[in-house]
């Protein structure tokens, strides 16, 4: 039964546990949404539930989890259909041949990569309740994540949008989403349909129908009637804004009647909507900030519920989890660095493009508690891959203000280095050539100066 | 001709990895799974019938991650038992002083019934002597998922 005191009394602690990490973060060039899953996990097991497990309890009842996990769930539809209104299609479209060959090496890379580390996992973190295909399908989609809107604010705060590697970054991102999310809904299809309630044929069948129904059908017919009468009431109004949120939740509820998730109608709803600028800005004006604000922060919190770095015990855990993470950046950085350089991008541009791709964020937190509610992780896998998620979001400011800004390179400072060591006077290397490929002219510094609205 | 011969290589090679990894991956043999909840009934036991008194049915959460498992009854910390499966034999030990702990040791075999899966073994409490028999039923999983709180 509901005890409104204790979710009103959770609520209120985890936004002001959010908000003030959220702000150190954010002292150390940190995204704020870095620090809001922190936050999340400061909560959890992992450090209130370990030095005061009586506040914790009290705190966080078992049973009261459901109503901060119904809630949290609320916001992750939002949000989800925040991300697919993002989603601009000529993103997609207008790629050129580097974006493209970029785009699908950054997702296949890093799913080989993860797929591959599932062969040593399996049989050491997983059991015979998932299939080796499953815990591999889900490993190689847990690795080849990208958070597409925490690189779109990265970029649009760092002044990259404009540059060549910024909207080389952006359009890779945007076809990583959409693949990534188009792979979870099959692996989820694959676990459901494994001692699921629905059958394949009604999933697969059914999914496909809609999916066609909601970009042929209702994108051409109904959307544009949306738009058409937010502009008739001058603006996105309460009405219009019920009308947006109705057809969300049906489209989740479908989806998840499906047998797929709940997640991926509210996507797609995003992604058909009209990308008219005015409408999406007001559209994203109107949900955004509850759903950042009061919503997401839940989410963390319900996810740093479920972490539990003491699982992570003793050295042979801690080397799969360092293992998971170096899989994770080789595939994700390595692999999008190497197809950008090979694609003909400057080796510097190419190493950016690789740092930017590597941002998990949220993303990947909603992806990794999909796979624990579906049974394909367990407990443990599923902390050392939250781990893994906060490194790799945390390295990307540091790495991009070295690399990108500071125009470090790894042979000049091994020259440097060396030369040193050895105790001689090295020759000058020759200059590298500069970036002639920019579209702006040289990439202004970052501000940090408001930083509030990352989240991704 | 470059770019097609660049996307072959760095797409197309790696879709025929993820293949032969799936393929590979087919022969591999997991641990068998004991994770969930397991309802224990409490039968009537002479030797330790002031531990038992009370109780008639236990709660045995059980977190698997691969072989390894962290095993807790009723939730209760000083129940908590660390320990491994072997094909279908569960053997945990407590991660307290055994003073300070309730039960001290557990020993069970997986019996996969074709519904629901049983596990049958002993328990040592650590105030009496001698093992405690039991027989453990699984529980359908939650649909919230494991919460490790």
């Amino acid at each position: 039964m509901l005890h409104l005191p204790t979710l009103i009394l959770q609520v209120s602690v985890i936004i002001i546990t959010a908000r003030l990490v959220g702000w150190a973060f954010r002292k150390i060039h940190q995204p704020q949404v870095m620090g809001e899953m922190v936050a999340g996990i400061l909560l959890g097991p992992s450090l209130l539930g370990w030095v005061a497990p009586g506040i914790s309890a009290a705190l966080f009842p078992v049973e009261s989890l459901g109503y901060l996990n119904a809630l949290s769930q609320v916001g992750l539809l939002l949000f989800m259909f925040l991300i697919g209104l993002e989603l601009q299609p000529h993103m997609l479209r207008n790629q050129g041949h580097t974006a493209l060959v970029t785009s699908h090496a950054s997702i296949i890379a890093p799913f080989l990569l993860g797929s591959s580390l599932a062969l040593y996992l399996y049989p050491r973190l997983s059991d015979d309740s998932v299939t080796f295909a499953n815990f591999a399908l889900f490993m190689g989609v847990a690795m080849s994540i990208t958070a597409f809107p925490v690189l779109a604010r990265i970029l649009t705060e760092r002044k990259l949008l404009n540059t060549k590697v910024g909207a080389m970054a952006i359009a890779c991102a945007a076809v990583d989403d959409v693949t990534g999310w188009c792979l979870l809904a099959a692996v989820v299809l694959l676990v459901r349909s494994t001692g699921g309630s629905t059958p394949i044929w009604l999933t697969l069948g059914g999914t496909a129908v809609y999916v066609t129904a909601m970009l042929f059908l209702v994108r051409r017919l109904i959307t544009p009637q949306i738009q058409e009468f937010a502009k008739r009431r001058g603006g996105i109004t309460h009405g219009a804004l019920g009308i947006v949120l109705v057809f969300l939740f049906a489209s989740a509820w479908i989806t998840e009647s499906l047998g797929i998730h709940a997640l991926f109608g509210a996507f797609l709803v995003g992604v058909i909507m009209p990308k008219e600028e005015g409408f999406v800005q007001a559209l994203t004006e109107k949900l955004h900030d509850l759903t950042v604000v009061l919503l997401l922060p839940l989410f963390f919190a319900y996810t740093g519920l479920r972490t539990s770095v003491g699982l992570v015990n003793g050295l042979e855990m801690w080397f799969y989890c360092g293992l998971i993470v170096a899989v994770a950046i080789a595939g994700k950085l390595g692999g999008s660095a190497v197809a950008a350089r090979a694609s003909g991008m400057g080796t510097r541009q190419a190493w950016t493009i690789g740092i930017l791709m590597n941002t998990r964020g949220l993303m990947e937190l909603v992806l990794l508690n999909i796979g624990l509610d579906i049974g394909v992780i367990s407990p443990t896998l599923f902390t050392m891959m939250v781990l893994m998620a906060l490194i790799t979001t945390f390295m990307t400011a540091p790495l991009l203000e070295l690399v990108y800004f500071r125009q470090f390179s790894v042979r000049a400072w091994l020259r440097d280095n060396l030369a040193a060591l050895l105790k001689f006077k090295a020759p000058p290397l020759k200059p590298e050539p500069p970036d002639s490929d920019e579209v702006s002219a040289a990439p202004a510094r970052p501000t940090h100066a408001d930083a509030s609205q990352e989240h991704g | 001709m470059k770019t097609v011969a660049t996307y072959i290589f760095l797409v197309g090679l790696p879709v025929l990895g993820v293949l032969l990894v799936l393929r590979l991956g087919q022969n591999l043999t997991p641990p068998m799974s004991v994770g969930g909840v397991w309802q224990i009934e409490v039968p009537a036991q002479a030797e330790c019938a002031a531990e038992w008194e009370g109780i008639d049915e236990l709660t045995l959460t059980i977190s698997q991650s691969g072989p390894n498992l962290t095993l807790t009854l009723d939730t209760n910390p000083r129940t908590t038992l660390t320990g491994v499966i072997t094909e279908a034999q569960v053997v945990a030990d407590t991660t307290r002083a055994p003073a300070d702990a309730w039960i001290t040791h557990l020993e069970a075999a997986l019996d996969r019934q074709p519904d629901p899966d049983q596990l049958t073994g002993s328990l040592t409490v650590s105030a009496c002597s001698g093992a405690w028999p039991f027989t453990a039923t699984r529980q359908p999983p939650s649909p919230a998922g494991a919460l490790t709180h």
